[in-house]
């Protein structure tokens, strides 16, 4: 269903009231102190049920399972006015890729039991694919789930869990059976509770100092048959399908670095050229930002090419790697450019400053506060989700067959 | 040329390798980072006995009459190890400012305390505006009876958080033909020292001078030579950070070929994918790029009448070689080398420092240029 533009008018009015009224302070401040993919937790969660007592939590679902119906045009204004107020993005464990598995593969019992959690962010799911030998080669996966009577026993371990120490649930790739290809022993479960007995989790702290990812050991842990999404050992057929969610349905990457370029430009005015000019005027430094602009402007026309293309047509995975190949490695250059332009201050180690709801002040210039965390943290854009070599190889694969 | 003769150099290099060997551990490098103050003072005298701290300074101040170059090996063992005591700061800028300006009595009181271990001189150049250009400053020093009047502010001093004294830049303006730039001693209780830790596990710090009231005794130049001693100052930090870079991209690339070589994926190393070769050969040839800059420009150091094209070539060579042997390093490893665990973040973290400090790539492109 289309919707005419005086009925758009009136919808981008309604979601800035709303977000005016209801993204408080501590909300603002989690979307500004975002300093990789994932945003402080406490206040994303508690963003994602303030929209969802909207209606407005789960915007690409369909209605059935609580989506609030939009048309396409509806969905764009609402990310562009969530991108305007600067509101934490929501995380895409639940609503972006266990979510639309469980509606795809899942049984009505499964669906009405986890879905209404996902939408209202009572649950929060973490994701259980890498092993500490299985990067990249996801395939051999060797956490594996044994049949006991009326239970599997897991045993075995997970990393780069993101945010597990928050998680009330959990979806992993397990190893069921041994025989054929790896691919084949492989199925998909849902935990609905991670305070079961053998289950650990640890948190890892990254580059910048903070726990993002986590480890989760499996020591004889005891979870129902019914846990189980789609057929057993089918689990690679519904992580690929999560895996093309994923990658096709995620925002536009070109519109959130637009705005990152947009507040580099602003700021490069603000700054001195250390000879008594101002950044932006320095050919140096316009070259650059230009350069990177051209690199969004491209990568926002395959992403609109991309969102027109029917999803499974033989071209659309490989152009998906392409996206993600040319977005990360814009986005890193972006990170990079931030951290030249502020200089030295950035330097400055600030864990009690970036912490939400700490009201510690940040040492030097405001600006400065998240630029080397998020090029640090964004070193990771390259290597999770099938790092870039592995996407390359999809690409060379298609074109030299 | 270097001013020690052969075997000194080699017996202080084999020493430099003994300690490092037997005390520094990169898991309880990270014990000392974290409490207070942010190195190990124990280090710090094994440093002064084993006459490191006295390398490049003058004999009557208790040094070995070295010069510059004759601390490169050093700062490359030091590099290689991920050494967190702040020897750059006190050592190469803040006492190498003092031996190079022209108040002999703050020098003979001073560096023979910084060669024993004791005082921890530091220098304080940079501000908001700098971007990288010493000479590009708002700093000032006003007369006042019997003395000095300082206003400002400084920023990122490194070893500012842990230094004894700061040799502080300012202009001052008492020439009708326009402002000069001259180097002021202060004590640290004299003015506001907000430390902070900084993200490679070293510590830096803003000062803010807030009508500071100096005698005269304590101006360390005359007749606006402070803007050449920093000069010189900074150029031969750029050496000595050229040094300490190529031993963390020595450390980094070993660590790289070590892990692809054992790490299986796809049911073999993936040490044998050509991709992962190549680009391991491209962090070999960055490395190798500024290991060879270095020799090159040290080699001719004291015979050059101006430093200023090699350390700008110099400093822009070791910002693109550390950024993609950092950057490539961690790639390689993948998620591990994401983690705080690991070492590898952390020497790609001190690239990135080394990289930011005294100007960026651009900024010495164009001083480069500048000196064609």
């Amino acid at each position: 269903m289309e919707t005419n533009s005086v009925d758009l008018q009136v919808f981008r009015q309604e979601v800035r009231a709303f977000m005016e009224q209801e993204a408080d302070e501590s909300i603002r401040e989690a979307g500004r102190k975002m300093t990789s993919f994932f945003p402080p937790f406490d206040q994303c969660m508690r963003w994602h049920r303030k929209l969802h007592a909207r209606g407005w939590s789960a915007a690409s679902w369909p209605e059935q399972y609580g989506g609030p119906g939009w048309s396409r045009e509806q969905k764009r204004i609402f990310e562009e006015e969530c991108r305007v107020a600067g509101v934490p993005r929501l995380l895409p464990q639940g609503l972006g890729m266990v979510g639309p598995a469980i509606m795809k593969f899942g049984t009505d019992e499964q669906k009405s039991r986890f879905l209404p959690g996902i939408a209202s962010g009572e649950d929060f799911w973490a994701q259980g694919y890498s092993e500490p030998n299985a990067g990249s080669d996801l395939a051999s996966l060797a956490c594996r789930a044994e049949r006991h009577g009326d239970h599997y026993v897991i045993n075995g371990s997970k990393t780069w869990t993101t945010y597990a120490h928050h998680a009330n649930r959990m979806f992993l790739l397990v190893r069921t059976s041994n025989e054929g290809k790896p691919q084949q022993g492989i199925s998909f479960f849902l935990i609905d509770r991670l305070d079961r007995p053998g289950l650990e989790i640890r948190p890892i702290i990254g580059l910048d100092g903070f726990p993002e990812q986590c480890d989760v050991f499996f020591d004889n842990v005891e979870v129902p048959l019914d846990c189980c999404l789609g057929e057993e050992n089918q689990g690679w057929t519904v992580a690929k399908y999560l895996l093309e969610h994923e990658r096709g349905g995620s925002a536009s990457f070109a519109a959130q670095f637009d705005m990152e370029l947009n507040r580099i430009r602003e700021r490069a005015a603000e700054l001195g050229d250390g000879f008594g000019g101002v950044l932006s005027d320095d050919p140096v430094f316009r070259q650059r930002f230009t350069r990177l602009y051209l690199e969004v402007a491209a990568l926002d026309a395959t992403e609109s090419r991309f969102a027109a293309m029917e999803k499974g047509s033989p071209e659309s995975g490989p152009m998906s790697s392409m996206i993600k190949i040319t977005a990360m490695e814009t986005l890193q250059r972006i990170t990079e450019l931030a951290v030249e332009m502020e200089g030295s201050p950035t330097l400055t180690l600030q864990l009690a400053a970036l912490t939400v709801g700490a009201g510690v002040a940040p040492e030097g210039p405001e600006q400065a506060l998240t630029v080397m965390p998020k090029y640090l943290n964004n070193r990771a854009a390259t290597i999770f989700g099938g790092s870039n070599e592995i996407q390359r190889n999809i690409i060379a694969k298609m074109l030299l067959g | 040329m270097a001013f020690l003769n052969d075997d000194t150099r080699v017996m202080l290099e084999d020493s430099v390798d003994k300690f490092l060997n037997a005390h520094y551990d990169f898991h309880q490098r990270r014990t000392w980072v974290e409490k207070a103050p942010g190195y190990n003072r124990e280090h710090w005298q094994r440093f002064a006995e084993l006459g490191w701290l006295g390398l490049p300074f003058a004999e009557r101040h208790g040094g070995l009459g070295g010069d510059i170059t004759d601390t490169l090996g050093l700062m490359r063992r030091f590099g290689a190890a991920l050494v967190v005591e702040p020897y750059l700061s006190v050592v190469g800028l803040g006492g190498q400012a003092i031996a190079q300006a022209d108040n002999q009595d703050a020098a003979d009181s001073l560096l023979p305390e910084l060669v024993a271990g004791q005082a921890m001189p530091v220098l304080a150049w940079e501000e908001s505006i700098s971007r990288g250009n010493p000479e590009h400053l708002a700093a000032s020093a006003r007369r006042i009876d019997g003395g000095w009047r300082l206003e400002g502010e400084k920023v990122a001093v490194i070893g500012g958080d842990l230094a004894t004294h700061f040799v502080v830049s300012a202009q001052t303006f008492e020439d009708d033909a326009g402002p000069v730039v001259e180097l002021f001693l202060l004590q640290a209780d004299e003015l506001e020292v907000a430390g902070f830790p900084t993200m490679d596990g070293h510590r830096g710090a803003r000062l803010t001078l807030a009508a500071v009231d100096v005698d005269e005794a304590r101006r360390l130049t005359r007749d606006g030579h402070g803007a050449g001693v920093l000069r010189q100052v900074l150029e031969q930090g750029i050496m000595m950070m050229a040094a300490e870079g190529v031993g963390a991209m020595q450390t980094l690339l070993r660590r790289t070929l070590d892990y692809t070589r054992t790490r299986r994926q796809f049911g073999v190393p993936i040490a044998s994918f050509q991709v992962l070769q190549h680009r391991m050969v491209d962090m070999y040839i960055a490395m190798k790029n500024l290991e060879h800059l270095l020799e090159a420009t040290a080699n001719r150091w004291d015979q050059s009448p101006s430093h200023a094209r090699d350390s700008a070539l110099l400093k822009a060579q070791l910002c693109q070689s550390g950024r993609y042997v950092g950057q490539q390093a961690v790639q390689l490893h993948g998620g591990i080398g994401m983690t705080d665990e690991l070492d590898v973040g952390h020497y790609f973290k001190r690239l990135t420092a080394l990289g930011l400090l005294f100007g960026d790539e651009n900024y010495h492109l164009k001083r480069a240029w500048a000196a064609l």
